[in-house]
Protein backbone atom coordinates (compact mmCIF):
# COMPACT_ATOMS: atom_id res chain seq x y z
CA UNK A 1 0.00 0.00 0.00
CA UNK A 2 1.16 3.24 -0.85
CA UNK A 3 1.16 5.21 2.77
CA UNK A 4 1.56 8.55 1.64
CA UNK A 5 -1.81 8.03 -0.22
CA UNK A 6 -3.32 6.89 2.80
CA UNK A 7 -2.30 9.62 4.75
CA UNK A 8 -3.55 12.04 2.03
CA UNK A 9 -7.15 10.27 1.89
CA UNK A 10 -7.10 10.04 5.81
CA UNK A 11 -6.40 13.84 6.38
CA UNK A 12 -8.95 14.73 3.93
CA UNK A 13 -11.46 12.31 5.59
CA UNK A 14 -10.98 13.52 8.95
CA UNK A 15 -10.95 17.32 7.70
CA UNK A 16 -13.88 16.27 6.64
CA UNK A 17 -15.40 14.43 9.66
CA UNK A 18 -14.89 17.66 11.29
CA UNK A 19 -15.88 20.40 9.10
CA UNK A 20 -18.81 18.52 7.89
CA UNK A 21 -20.03 17.21 10.98
CA UNK A 22 -22.42 20.59 11.69
CA UNK A 23 -23.95 19.70 8.15
CA UNK A 24 -24.57 16.21 8.42
CA UNK A 25 -25.47 15.72 12.43
CA UNK A 26 -28.38 14.75 12.78
CA UNK A 27 -29.65 16.34 16.37
CA UNK A 28 -33.20 14.46 16.45
CA UNK A 29 -31.20 11.54 16.27
CA UNK A 30 -28.66 11.35 19.20
CA UNK A 31 -26.53 13.65 17.09
CA UNK A 32 -25.73 10.70 14.94
CA UNK A 33 -23.01 11.97 12.61
CA UNK A 34 -21.29 9.96 9.67
CA UNK A 35 -17.43 8.97 9.58
CA UNK A 36 -16.01 8.99 6.77
CA UNK A 37 -12.36 7.87 8.07
CA UNK A 38 -14.79 4.92 9.00
CA UNK A 39 -15.11 4.55 5.10
CA UNK A 40 -11.56 4.88 4.63
CA UNK A 41 -10.34 2.30 7.24
CA UNK A 42 -13.05 -0.28 5.74
CA UNK A 43 -11.87 -0.01 2.56
CA UNK A 44 -7.89 -0.46 3.41
CA UNK A 45 -9.21 -3.26 5.74
CA UNK A 46 -10.82 -4.77 2.32
CA UNK A 47 -7.72 -4.58 0.49
CA UNK A 48 -4.63 -4.40 2.47
CA UNK A 49 -2.34 -6.68 3.97
CA UNK A 50 -3.96 -7.98 7.39
CA UNK A 51 -0.84 -6.30 8.90
CA UNK A 52 -0.97 -3.29 6.93
CA UNK A 53 -4.40 -2.91 7.40
CA UNK A 54 -3.93 -3.44 11.44
CA UNK A 55 -1.70 -0.35 11.73
CA UNK A 56 -3.44 1.65 9.19
CA UNK A 57 -6.39 0.96 11.51
CA UNK A 58 -4.21 2.43 14.66
CA UNK A 59 -3.43 5.59 12.35
CA UNK A 60 -6.46 6.36 11.42
CA UNK A 61 -7.62 5.60 15.61
CA UNK A 62 -4.82 8.45 16.49
CA UNK A 63 -5.71 10.79 14.09
CA UNK A 64 -9.41 10.55 15.30
CA UNK A 65 -8.12 10.78 19.11
CA UNK A 66 -5.94 13.78 18.36
CA UNK A 67 -7.82 15.21 15.76
CA UNK A 68 -9.94 18.56 15.91
CA UNK A 69 -13.48 15.92 16.88
CA UNK A 70 -11.23 14.69 19.54
CA UNK A 71 -13.68 15.18 22.59
CA UNK A 72 -10.63 15.17 24.97
CA UNK A 73 -10.00 14.10 28.76
CA UNK A 74 -9.90 16.56 31.47
CA UNK A 75 -8.61 20.08 31.15
CA UNK A 76 -9.00 19.29 26.94
CA UNK A 77 -6.23 17.10 27.02
CA UNK A 78 -6.74 15.14 24.01
CA UNK A 79 -6.42 11.29 24.79
CA UNK A 80 -4.64 8.65 22.72
CA UNK A 81 -6.65 5.45 23.08
CA UNK A 82 -10.24 5.08 22.64
CA UNK A 83 -10.42 5.40 18.89
CA UNK A 84 -6.55 3.95 18.59
CA UNK A 85 -8.13 0.57 19.98
CA UNK A 86 -11.43 1.07 18.70
CA UNK A 87 -10.17 1.41 15.52
CA UNK A 88 -8.05 -1.15 15.33
CA UNK A 89 -10.59 -3.75 16.67
CA UNK A 90 -13.42 -2.68 13.84
CA UNK A 91 -10.29 -3.25 11.72
CA UNK A 92 -9.83 -6.90 13.19
CA UNK A 93 -13.36 -7.46 12.65
CA UNK A 94 -13.49 -6.77 9.34
CA UNK A 95 -9.89 -8.75 8.93
CA UNK A 96 -12.26 -11.77 10.12
CA UNK A 97 -15.20 -10.82 7.36
CA UNK A 98 -12.96 -10.29 4.42
CA UNK A 99 -12.61 -13.99 3.10
CA UNK A 100 -16.72 -14.07 3.16
CA UNK A 101 -17.87 -10.84 1.18
CA UNK A 102 -17.21 -9.47 -1.71
CA UNK A 103 -14.16 -7.00 -1.37
CA UNK A 104 -14.62 -5.21 -4.33
CA UNK A 105 -18.07 -4.49 -4.11
CA UNK A 106 -19.56 -1.30 -2.90
CA UNK A 107 -22.25 -2.43 -1.11
CA UNK A 108 -19.99 -4.51 1.33
CA UNK A 109 -18.03 -1.58 1.80
CA UNK A 110 -21.03 0.84 2.66
CA UNK A 111 -22.24 -2.33 4.81
CA UNK A 112 -19.00 -2.76 6.17
CA UNK A 113 -18.46 0.69 7.22
CA UNK A 114 -21.50 0.92 8.81
CA UNK A 115 -20.03 -1.99 10.86
CA UNK A 116 -16.80 -0.07 11.37
CA UNK A 117 -18.37 2.62 12.34
CA UNK A 118 -20.63 0.97 15.10
CA UNK A 119 -17.30 -1.40 16.42
CA UNK A 120 -15.32 2.14 16.32
CA UNK A 121 -17.91 4.10 18.85
CA UNK A 122 -18.42 0.88 20.98
CA UNK A 123 -14.62 0.43 21.79
CA UNK A 124 -14.12 4.76 22.21
CA UNK A 125 -17.33 4.37 24.89
CA UNK A 126 -15.94 1.48 26.63
CA UNK A 127 -12.44 3.10 26.88
CA UNK A 128 -13.82 6.27 27.99
CA UNK A 129 -15.81 4.55 30.44
CA UNK A 130 -13.12 2.73 31.75
CA UNK A 131 -11.21 5.59 31.82
CA UNK A 132 -14.21 7.34 33.57
CA UNK A 133 -13.86 4.68 36.47
CA UNK A 134 -10.23 4.70 36.97
CA UNK A 135 -9.98 7.72 40.12
CA UNK A 136 -6.49 8.98 38.83
CA UNK A 137 -7.69 9.99 35.14
CA UNK A 138 -10.11 12.49 36.35
CA UNK A 139 -11.81 12.11 33.24
CA UNK A 140 -15.27 14.03 32.22
CA UNK A 141 -18.31 11.55 33.28
CA UNK A 142 -19.53 9.81 30.00
CA UNK A 143 -23.32 10.37 28.30
CA UNK A 144 -26.06 7.87 29.83
CA UNK A 145 -25.55 4.60 28.04
CA UNK A 146 -28.68 4.68 26.03
CA UNK A 147 -27.98 7.73 24.97
CA UNK A 148 -24.71 6.95 23.65
CA UNK A 149 -25.75 3.36 22.13
CA UNK A 150 -28.72 5.64 20.25
CA UNK A 151 -26.03 7.93 18.84
CA UNK A 152 -23.79 4.86 18.10
CA UNK A 153 -26.40 2.99 16.44
CA UNK A 154 -27.79 5.96 14.11
CA UNK A 155 -24.28 6.85 13.40
CA UNK A 156 -23.40 3.38 12.14
CA UNK A 157 -26.57 3.36 10.02
CA UNK A 158 -25.28 7.01 8.67
CA UNK A 159 -21.91 5.84 7.96
CA UNK A 160 -23.39 2.96 5.80
CA UNK A 161 -25.23 5.28 3.79
CA UNK A 162 -22.56 7.81 3.43
CA UNK A 163 -20.26 4.92 2.64
CA UNK A 164 -21.80 4.23 -0.51
CA UNK A 165 -20.71 7.36 -2.66
CA UNK A 166 -17.51 7.52 -0.21
CA UNK A 167 -16.98 3.89 -1.42
CA UNK A 168 -17.80 4.81 -4.96
CA UNK A 169 -14.64 7.03 -5.40
CA UNK A 170 -12.28 5.23 -3.04
CA UNK A 171 -12.69 1.93 -5.01
CA UNK A 172 -12.57 4.04 -8.12
CA UNK A 173 -9.06 5.38 -7.06
CA UNK A 174 -8.31 1.69 -6.41
CA UNK A 175 -5.25 1.71 -8.56
CA UNK A 176 -3.58 4.65 -7.04
CA UNK A 177 -3.13 2.66 -3.59
CA UNK A 178 -1.60 0.19 -4.60
CA UNK A 179 -2.36 -2.45 -3.01
CA UNK A 180 -0.07 -5.55 -2.76
CA UNK A 181 -2.49 -8.43 -0.88
CA UNK A 182 -2.51 -11.37 -2.70
CA UNK A 183 -5.83 -11.58 -4.38
CA UNK A 184 -8.70 -14.25 -2.82
CA UNK A 185 -11.26 -15.82 -4.21
CA UNK A 186 -13.92 -13.26 -3.54
CA UNK A 187 -11.93 -10.64 -5.83
CA UNK A 188 -12.94 -12.88 -8.67
CA UNK A 189 -15.97 -12.65 -7.76
CA UNK A 190 -15.31 -8.76 -7.92
CA UNK A 191 -13.65 -8.60 -11.12
CA UNK A 192 -16.96 -10.22 -12.77
CA UNK A 193 -19.04 -7.37 -12.44
CA UNK B 1 -0.58 -9.84 14.44
CA UNK B 2 3.14 -8.72 14.62
CA UNK B 3 4.71 -8.23 17.77
CA UNK B 4 5.35 -4.58 17.25
CA UNK B 5 1.71 -3.74 16.83
CA UNK B 6 1.36 -5.94 20.04
CA UNK B 7 3.60 -3.46 22.14
CA UNK B 8 2.11 -0.52 20.54
CA UNK B 9 -1.50 -1.40 21.47
CA UNK B 10 -0.40 -2.48 24.64
CA UNK B 11 1.22 1.13 25.16
CA UNK B 12 -1.84 2.81 23.86
CA UNK B 13 -3.83 1.02 26.48
CA UNK B 14 -1.71 2.25 29.36
CA UNK B 15 -1.94 5.79 27.77
CA UNK B 16 -5.97 5.70 27.35
CA UNK B 17 -6.02 5.26 31.25
CA UNK B 18 -3.23 7.40 32.27
CA UNK B 19 -3.70 9.93 34.76
CA UNK B 20 -4.52 13.38 33.25
CA UNK B 21 -1.09 14.64 34.43
CA UNK B 22 0.99 12.15 32.42
CA UNK B 23 -0.56 12.93 29.41
CA UNK B 24 0.49 16.46 28.83
CA UNK B 25 2.37 15.85 26.16
CA UNK B 26 -0.90 14.90 23.82
CA UNK B 27 -1.31 18.41 23.17
CA UNK B 28 1.64 19.12 21.98
CA UNK B 29 1.53 15.66 19.29
CA UNK B 30 -2.56 16.74 18.83
CA UNK B 31 -1.15 20.28 17.49
CA UNK B 32 1.29 18.36 14.99
CA UNK B 33 -1.50 16.09 13.86
CA UNK B 34 -4.48 18.87 13.50
CA UNK B 35 -2.09 20.81 11.33
CA UNK B 36 -2.51 19.06 8.38
CA UNK B 37 -6.28 18.48 9.09
CA UNK B 38 -7.45 22.27 10.12
CA UNK B 39 -7.11 23.58 6.48
CA UNK B 40 -9.38 20.62 5.09
CA UNK B 41 -11.99 21.08 8.18
CA UNK B 42 -12.01 24.46 8.00
CA UNK B 43 -12.68 24.73 4.50
CA UNK B 44 -15.62 21.93 5.35
CA UNK B 45 -16.93 24.40 8.43
CA UNK B 46 -17.29 27.25 5.71
CA UNK B 47 -18.87 24.82 3.17
CA UNK B 48 -21.19 23.48 6.37
CA UNK B 49 -22.39 26.75 7.35
CA UNK B 50 -23.14 27.95 3.80
CA UNK B 51 -25.09 24.99 3.18
CA UNK B 52 -26.80 24.50 6.66
CA UNK B 53 -26.31 28.26 8.47
CA UNK B 54 -26.29 27.82 12.05
CA UNK B 55 -29.68 29.03 13.80
CA UNK B 56 -30.07 31.29 16.95
CA UNK B 57 -32.01 30.24 19.96
CA UNK B 58 -35.19 31.16 17.73
CA UNK B 59 -34.47 29.06 15.00
CA UNK B 60 -33.82 31.59 12.79
CA UNK B 61 -30.84 30.74 10.64
CA UNK B 62 -27.63 33.10 11.36
CA UNK B 63 -25.70 33.77 8.24
CA UNK B 64 -22.10 33.51 7.78
CA UNK B 65 -21.97 37.39 7.20
CA UNK B 66 -23.45 37.91 10.68
CA UNK B 67 -21.33 35.05 12.34
CA UNK B 68 -18.10 37.03 11.14
CA UNK B 69 -20.10 40.69 12.09
CA UNK B 70 -20.44 38.98 15.66
CA UNK B 71 -17.02 37.49 15.96
CA UNK B 72 -15.79 41.10 15.36
CA UNK B 73 -18.12 42.57 18.01
CA UNK B 74 -16.91 39.95 20.57
CA UNK B 75 -13.38 40.61 19.52
CA UNK B 76 -13.34 44.62 19.70
CA UNK B 77 -15.64 44.16 23.28
CA UNK B 78 -12.90 42.24 24.40
CA UNK B 79 -10.56 44.60 23.74
CA UNK B 80 -12.89 47.12 25.71
CA UNK B 81 -13.28 44.84 28.30
CA UNK B 82 -9.42 44.28 28.92
CA UNK B 83 -9.14 48.49 28.82
CA UNK B 84 -11.63 48.97 31.34
CA UNK B 85 -9.81 46.42 33.16
CA UNK B 86 -6.76 48.37 33.11
CA UNK B 87 -8.25 51.46 33.47
CA UNK B 88 -10.24 50.26 36.65
CA UNK B 89 -7.09 48.97 38.12
CA UNK B 90 -5.28 52.27 37.95
CA UNK B 91 -7.95 54.28 38.95
CA UNK B 92 -7.82 51.77 42.02
CA UNK B 93 -4.08 52.55 42.54
CA UNK B 94 -4.88 56.31 42.61
CA UNK B 95 -7.83 55.72 45.00
CA UNK B 96 -5.10 53.79 47.23
CA UNK B 97 -2.79 56.84 46.89
CA UNK B 98 -5.52 59.03 47.75
CA UNK B 99 -6.51 57.47 50.81
CA UNK B 100 -2.92 57.21 51.49
CA UNK B 101 -2.40 61.06 51.82
CA UNK B 102 -2.81 63.09 54.69
CA UNK B 103 -5.66 64.84 55.91
CA UNK B 104 -4.22 68.05 55.10
CA UNK B 105 -3.69 67.63 51.40
CA UNK B 106 -7.88 67.52 51.54
CA UNK B 107 -7.82 70.23 54.05
CA UNK B 108 -6.22 72.47 51.52
CA UNK B 109 -8.54 74.68 49.53
CA UNK B 110 -6.16 73.52 46.36
CA UNK B 111 -6.24 70.08 46.86
CA UNK B 112 -2.97 68.33 44.75
CA UNK B 113 -3.68 66.96 41.62
CA UNK B 114 -2.87 62.96 41.95
CA UNK B 115 -1.32 61.64 38.66
CA UNK B 116 0.85 58.24 38.76
CA UNK B 117 4.09 57.59 37.31
CA UNK B 118 6.30 54.64 36.74
CA UNK B 119 10.09 54.90 37.67
CA UNK B 120 12.13 54.08 34.93
CA UNK B 121 15.94 54.74 35.95
CA UNK B 122 17.42 55.42 38.93
CA UNK B 123 20.86 54.01 40.37
CA UNK B 124 20.33 51.10 43.06
CA UNK B 125 23.33 51.23 44.53
CA UNK B 126 23.07 55.33 45.58
CA UNK B 127 19.86 56.04 47.39
CA UNK B 128 20.99 60.02 46.54
CA UNK B 129 20.50 59.56 42.98
CA UNK B 130 17.99 61.14 40.83
CA UNK B 131 14.65 58.83 39.97
CA UNK B 132 13.82 58.85 36.54
CA UNK B 133 10.05 58.56 35.55
CA UNK B 134 8.32 57.63 32.62
CA UNK B 135 5.84 61.12 31.82
CA UNK B 136 2.42 59.99 31.98
CA UNK B 137 -0.15 59.52 29.89
CA UNK B 138 -2.37 62.74 31.22
CA UNK B 139 0.95 64.55 29.53
CA UNK B 140 3.54 66.58 31.21
CA UNK B 141 1.58 69.72 30.97
CA UNK B 142 0.23 69.23 34.03
CA UNK B 143 3.23 68.52 35.93
CA UNK B 144 5.63 71.22 37.03
CA UNK B 145 9.23 71.45 38.01
CA UNK B 146 8.78 71.65 41.82
CA UNK B 147 5.76 69.12 42.08
CA UNK B 148 6.18 66.61 45.33
CA UNK B 149 6.70 62.77 44.59
CA UNK B 150 5.60 60.27 47.15
CA UNK B 151 4.98 56.57 47.30
CA UNK B 152 2.01 54.92 49.19
CA UNK B 153 0.62 58.46 49.45
CA UNK B 154 2.16 59.68 52.48
CA UNK B 155 5.85 59.03 52.28
CA UNK B 156 7.94 61.90 50.57
CA UNK B 157 10.29 61.08 48.25
CA UNK B 158 11.31 64.11 46.72
CA UNK B 159 10.03 67.03 44.14
CA UNK B 160 10.50 67.10 40.62
CA UNK B 161 13.79 68.58 38.95
CA UNK B 162 13.25 68.49 35.54
CA UNK B 163 9.73 68.07 33.52
CA UNK B 164 9.28 67.00 29.75
CA UNK B 165 7.19 65.39 27.04
CA UNK B 166 9.59 62.16 27.58
CA UNK B 167 10.53 61.69 30.77
CA UNK B 168 10.55 63.46 34.28
CA UNK B 169 13.39 63.59 36.90
CA UNK B 170 13.07 63.47 40.33
CA UNK B 171 15.41 64.73 43.12
CA UNK B 172 15.21 62.68 46.40
CA UNK B 173 15.34 64.69 49.66
CA UNK B 174 18.57 62.77 50.38
CA UNK B 175 19.96 64.43 47.42
CA UNK B 176 22.52 67.32 48.61
CA UNK B 177 20.98 69.36 46.07
CA UNK B 178 17.46 69.14 47.67
CA UNK B 179 18.91 71.33 49.97
CA UNK B 180 17.58 71.28 53.80
CA UNK B 181 14.00 70.42 54.39
CA UNK B 182 12.10 71.56 57.67
CA UNK B 183 10.54 68.53 59.44
CA UNK B 184 8.31 67.71 62.63
CA UNK B 185 9.17 65.14 64.47
CA UNK B 186 5.81 63.13 64.19
CA UNK B 187 4.70 62.87 68.28
CA UNK B 188 1.49 61.49 69.80
CA UNK B 189 -0.81 63.33 71.72
CA UNK B 190 -0.57 67.01 72.56
CA UNK B 191 3.04 67.01 72.81
CA UNK B 192 4.49 70.38 71.48
CA UNK B 193 5.91 69.70 67.95
CA UNK B 194 9.70 69.59 67.92
CA UNK B 195 11.25 70.93 64.52
CA UNK B 196 14.26 70.02 62.90
CA UNK B 197 16.26 71.15 60.20
CA UNK B 198 17.50 68.15 57.82
CA UNK B 199 19.95 68.04 55.20
CA UNK B 200 21.27 65.93 53.22
CA UNK B 201 24.69 64.66 53.73
CA UNK B 202 27.80 62.78 51.49
CA UNK B 203 26.20 59.07 52.63
CA UNK B 204 22.66 59.62 51.56
CA UNK B 205 21.59 60.16 54.47
CA UNK B 206 19.56 63.45 56.55
CA UNK B 207 20.96 64.73 59.34
CA UNK B 208 20.36 67.34 61.86
CA UNK B 209 21.19 69.34 65.02
CA UNK B 210 19.72 69.38 67.94
CA UNK B 211 19.18 70.49 71.82
CA UNK B 212 20.78 67.49 73.63
CA UNK B 213 17.71 68.18 75.59
CA UNK B 214 14.92 67.19 73.37
CA UNK B 215 13.93 63.53 73.74
CA UNK B 216 14.03 61.50 69.99
CA UNK B 217 14.91 58.56 69.72
CA UNK B 218 16.00 56.42 66.79
CA UNK B 219 12.90 55.30 64.74
CA UNK B 220 11.23 58.35 65.59
CA UNK B 221 8.79 59.34 62.47
CA UNK B 222 9.85 62.55 60.73
CA UNK B 223 7.27 64.55 59.13
CA UNK B 224 7.36 67.44 56.79
CA UNK B 225 6.66 70.49 58.25
CA UNK B 226 8.69 73.12 55.64
CA UNK B 227 7.01 76.34 54.98
CA UNK B 228 8.34 76.40 51.34
CA UNK B 229 6.60 73.27 50.34
CA UNK B 230 2.84 73.53 49.78
CA UNK B 231 0.17 73.03 52.92
CA UNK B 232 -1.07 70.31 51.97
CA UNK B 233 2.47 68.15 51.58
CA UNK B 234 2.93 69.46 55.47
CA UNK B 235 2.65 65.82 57.27
CA UNK B 236 4.21 63.61 54.88
CA UNK B 237 6.29 61.13 56.35
CA UNK B 238 10.15 62.05 55.58
CA UNK B 239 12.69 60.31 57.19
CA UNK B 240 13.06 58.16 59.97
CA UNK B 241 15.67 58.61 63.03
CA UNK B 242 18.17 56.09 62.79
CA UNK B 243 20.58 56.93 65.28
CA UNK B 244 21.87 59.37 67.44
CA UNK B 245 24.91 60.72 67.99
CA UNK B 246 27.09 63.32 70.42
CA UNK B 247 28.65 66.39 69.02
CA UNK B 248 32.39 67.01 70.61
CA UNK B 249 32.42 70.16 69.00
CA UNK B 250 28.82 70.92 70.42
CA UNK B 251 28.36 69.53 73.88
CA UNK B 252 25.03 70.85 74.51
CA UNK B 253 23.83 69.36 70.87
CA UNK B 254 23.22 66.28 69.65
CA UNK B 255 23.45 64.89 66.05
CA UNK B 256 20.72 62.83 64.30
CA UNK B 257 21.00 61.01 61.27
CA UNK B 258 17.95 59.81 60.06
CA UNK B 259 17.32 57.55 56.70
CA UNK B 260 14.63 58.73 54.01
CA UNK B 261 11.22 57.29 54.95
CA UNK B 262 11.12 54.96 51.59
CA UNK B 263 13.53 53.03 50.10
CA UNK B 264 13.94 54.70 46.69
CA UNK B 265 15.67 52.28 44.78
CA UNK B 266 13.14 49.22 45.53
CA UNK B 267 10.08 51.89 44.22
CA UNK B 268 8.84 51.17 41.01
CA UNK B 269 5.89 53.48 41.01
CA UNK B 270 4.90 57.11 42.53
CA UNK B 271 2.53 59.40 42.36
CA UNK B 272 3.20 63.10 41.29
CA UNK B 273 1.25 65.43 43.37
CA UNK B 274 0.77 68.49 41.42
CA UNK B 275 -0.10 71.81 42.58
CA UNK B 276 -0.53 73.22 39.00
CA UNK B 277 -4.60 72.57 39.27
CA UNK B 278 -4.76 75.59 42.06
CA UNK B 279 -1.83 78.02 43.25
CA UNK B 280 -1.33 78.73 46.83
CA UNK B 281 -3.55 81.07 48.56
Amino acid sequence: MRWWVFLLILIVAAGLDSGLASLFTLRGLGHATPSMAACVLVFVALQARPRVALWAAWVIGVVLDLGPTAAGAAGGMPVIGPHALGAVAAAYVVLLLRPVVFRKRLVTVAVLAGVVSGCMGLGAAAIETIRWWMPWTHALAPPPAAARLTTIGFSAIYTALIGVPIGALLLAGTRWWRFDSPPGRLDYAGSRR
Amino acid sequence: MGAGLVCVLAATAAVSVAPAGWIRWTSDVADVVRAPVMPVSRLGTSMASWLRPPRDQSGRAVGELEIEQLRQDRARFEQLWHAQRVRADGLGQRLRQLEGLSDAAYRSPHPPLVVDAEVTGRDASDPRSPIELRTPREGAERLAVGDVVVWDGSHLIGRLSHVSAMRLMALPVTNPESGPIEVAVATEGDAPLVRLLLRPSDQGELVAEVDRRLLIEPETRLVLADTGWPAWSHGLEVAIVDRIEAMDEAPLRHRIIARSAVDTPAVSQVAVLSALEGTEP
